[in-house]
């Protein structure tokens, strides 16, 4: 006789559904890593063991903040995917799944909405958080029903900024907002999606024309525009940034002006340069006529096979602000992201207390895709924070 | 003889800074060749060569700035001549409160330091409040110097928290001591949270440690100190599996945040991190029952400060079966006689959650005082609840033993 078969989920306490149940993740879960682990690529069990060790850590708490934790039939064991626990600020998290490649879109939906089912209440009952939110492949009505009613609401939407077998599907976001919160700092407002069809009152130009021709331009320019030049932002940069930053008299962020370490600021470069492959590629924004660095931007969380990224910029000094550097410089860059890189689209998130950088995203063609609310503290309160995505077709068919 | 040079008037510079300024002195980040001035600011008392304070610098800071910045040590320098006078370490938490922590150059007596102190709160504070609009920052001191008091008051901050006699200042002691200041827009949502109790410094202790133990005849090999029902030995990488085991198995509520969810291999991996350390300035030690050998829970020692000679005693029971029998309570004296007699600490603490009362009832039946208490803490049921700081010392302890 066989003995029955005990799941190793027996006796847990929490994150236990009725088909499946969630578990921390271990190293010798590298040997059915194609079914869980969220790199797509075809990797020896010991070369993934060696990254899971390496990532895991020697910080239980590190680790417990940024948690993966295996999703596995309560049937037999057998992981089916894997949902990422990303905390944020001891107050929010989000989540985000990864799936059994070999799983339909249907089945991807059902443990999708019985692990939100077990664990968003838990999270805000339990864990005290304040907000907790999910990120999804396309709209499934599985999921968007799971999310209705757990009392949820669409926070995002970000327009074909997946692509799964083939195809292109929206990256929808959910928000579960602690109703106790609700009761103490009132019902923030929720995401308005801007117009598909819309006016981009500063769009790229045709083509650029920098002043004095190539001769005159600077040597280790990537992209060049008519006033500006994109180059790699050198350690040394971050002397002049970092005092910069502290001359601001802008109050641009809600949580007050950035102290930024000039030595951790230049190897922050030096090591975004050494990843391969680049999630963040990062440029010094300069001037041509004299070679003055003005500010820095770039494109992180940088996904090649999804092709997307998220944009970012700074002006460092407020000299510099409000003479059109920034949109060049961002159309500088877009022009990168989609003509040589070949991104299909990008986003970009900004605080609502920041309401000059959204016009200036809204003025160079960006729309408003989702809303974060609760996002940073704010005089006995919370700001928000705003999505926008672009996608290249739009931006090439902008230029004028 | 040549016409003299006409010199330039020094430009500070701080010049056209517009945060972190005040009228005598400024802050500012530190770079890998302030190595050249470290005994003036850098937090360590060993005579070290200049290259190799450059070089723990350049690893300090690292090369992510948002982590850094989270945990930033600033130089305070003069505007007069921009020498450095020390350097003030801003620990932010979760972005919604810091905490300030002075170092000061050696050579200084209290008073220079302590208006060195003053003046970095009165521009400090306020830009922390006001611009990065957190909801309260704390400031930590050696001694409770009146010029740092009554900065501390005309900020309208309050006194949150005395550790007695934590601190080695030259020949002497120093009480530890603490000041928070609220945001007042968060007060006016939140309502004011309670202020700092101090427990009696006499004071009966309803469960001291026995003059001496009773172990069973058998004594593991690995145990590292023993006492009637169990030992501690330390903790080892496997054992982190069992934890792990207990926490998702949790049924109590003992923290705010929930139960814990440790990663198996990562809990094992963090004991053997902290026993590769030379000078380890934490210990963990699992505590075993001595008849059946099982894990039950752990016990250790955080901030292990040989220089101050104390530390912050932490305990977990994983084994809810092991709860509410005396086990807890064994363990932490077994804790307290390695700490206190053996690695010779002249006193410990503890920080506990408001929300935890279990643990706050053991800790204050062994002999503990209520020290201190933080307003804001953590996320709970009705908003925010607060954490306890309570002391004792190594006298104290070895007086109450009966």
């Amino acid at each position: 006789m066989t003995d029955p078969f005990v799941s190793r989920s027996e006796g847990q306490a929490f994150f236990v559904g009725p088909t499946v149940f969630l578990r921390p993740v271990e190293p010798e879960d590298a040997a059915s890593a194609p079914v869980w682990h969220p790199d797509p690529w075809p990797k020896p069990a010991e070369v993934i063991e060696e990254q899971l060790k390496d990532q895991l850590g020697d910080d239980p708490d590190v680790e417990a903040d940024q948690q993966r934790l295996l999703i596995c039939r309560r049937a037999d064991d057998r992981p089916l995917g894997s949902v990422f626990f990303d905390y944020e600020h001891g107050r929010e998290c989000t989540l985000w799944f990864t799936h059994d490649p070999n799983r339909s879109l249907d089945e991807r939906a059902a443990v999708e909405a019985e692990v939100m089912t077990f664990t968003l209440p838990w999270l805000l009952e339990k864990r005290n958080l304040m907000k907790v939110s999910s990120d999804h492949l396309g709209n499934h009505p599985l999921v968007a029903a799971t999310a209705a009613g757990l009392g949820m609401r669409q926070n995002y939407r970000l327009r074909e900024a997946y692509q799964y077998h083939g195809e292109r599907y929206d990256r929808i976001g959910y928000e579960l907002l602690d109703p106790r919160w609700i009761a103490t700092l009132g019902m923030p407002r929720g995401m308005q999606e801007g117009p598909i069809e819309r006016e981009v009152r500063a769009p790229a130009p045709v083509r650029w024309r920098p002043q004095g021709g190539p001769a005159e331009l600077p040597t280790n320019a990537i992209i060049t525009g008519d006033r500006l030049s994109l180059r790699p932002f050198e350690p040394e940069d971050g002397k002049l940034a970092s005092r910069w930053l502290m001359q601001d008299t802008d109050d641009s962020f809600p949580n007050g002006p950035d102290v930024v370490n000039p030595w951790a600021f230049g190897q922050a470069h030096v090591a975004l340069a050494k990843e391969s492959p680049p999630t963040w590629l990062r440029f010094a924004i300069v001037r041509n006529e004299d070679d003055q660095l003005i500010g820095a931007n770039g494109i992180e969380n940088l996904d090649l096979l999804h092709r997307t990224a998220e944009t970012e910029s700074t002006i460092f000094h407020p000299d510099f602000r409000n003479q059109g550097y920034g949109t060049e410089a961002k159309h500088l860059l877009l022009e990168y992201a989609f003509d040589r890189l070949g991104l299909h689209m990008v986003y970009s998130w900004v605080s609502e207390f920041n309401t000059r950088s959204a016009a200036a995203l809204r003025k160079q063609g960006y729309r408003e895709a989702g809303y974060f609310a609760w996002a940073d503290l704010y005089q006995g309160n919370f700001v928000g924070g705003w999505y926008f995505d672009y996608l290249a077709a739009e931006w090439r068919a902008a230029r004028k | 003889m040549g016409v003299s040079a006409i010199q330039k008037p020094f430009v500070s510079r701080s010049e056209g800074q517009t945060l972190l300024i005040g009228p005598r002195l400024f802050l500012r980040p530190v770079e890998p060749d302030d190595a050249a001035t470290a005994v003036h600011w850098y937090p360590n008392r060993a005579p070290l060569p200049v290259e190799a304070v450059r070089e723990r610098i350049e690893r300090e800071l690292g090369s992510d700035p948002n982590t850094e910045a989270a945990r930033q040590r600033l130089l305070i320098c003069r505007r007069c001549d921009d020498r450095p006078v020390g350097s003030v370490l801003f620990v932010y938490e979760n972005e919604r409160a810091c905490t300030l922590r002075f170092a000061h150059d050696p050579n200084r007596p209290p008073d220079e330091r302590a208006t060195v102190e003053a003046e970095v709160m009165r521009f400090a504070l306020p830009f922390l409040i006001g611009q990065r609009r957190l909801m309260k920052v704390t400031t930590d001191h050696t001694g409770d110097h009146p010029i740092v008091r009554e900065a501390a008051m005309s900020l309208g901050m309050r006194r949150c928290y005395r550790l007695r006699e934590a601190v080695r200042f030259r020949d002497r002691r120093c009480d530890r001591i603490g000041y928070e200041l609220l945001n007042p827009t968060w007060i006016r949502l939140l309502g004011m949270p309670r202020r700092m109790t101090e427990g009696p410094v006499e004071r009966v202790v309803r469960a001291p440690a026995p003059l001496a133990w009773s172990p069973p005849s058998e004594v593991s090999p690995q145990a590292v100190t023993t006492g009637n029902r169990i030992e501690l030995r330390p903790f080892a990488p496997g054992d982190g599996a069992t934890a792990t085991h207990w926490f998702l198995r949790e049924q109590e509520d003992f923290y705010p945040q929930g139960p814990p969810l440790r990663n198996p291999w990562t809990y094992g991996q963090r004991m053997a991190a902290i026993a590769r350390e030379g000078t380890p300035d934490q210990i963990r030690l699992a505590i075993v029952e001595s008849c059946s050998g099982q894990v039950l829970g752990m016990i250790g020692v955080a901030q292990l400060d040989l220089h101050h000679s104390r530390g912050k005693t932490t305990f977990e029971i994983f084994q809810p079966a092991f709860r509410g029998k005396g086990y807890g309570t064994e363990a932490m004296h077994l804790l307290l006689g390695y700490l206190f007699d053996r690695a010779g600490l002249h006193m410990v603490y503890a920080w506990v959650s408001e929300f935890n009362q279990r643990s706050l009832a053991a800790l204050r039946k062994q002999g503990y005082r209520e020290a201190g208490y933080f307003a804001w803490e953590d996320l709970s049921d009705d908003g925010f609840t607060g954490g306890i700081y309570l002391d004792l010392l190594a006298s104290e302890w070895r007086a109450a033993r009966r």
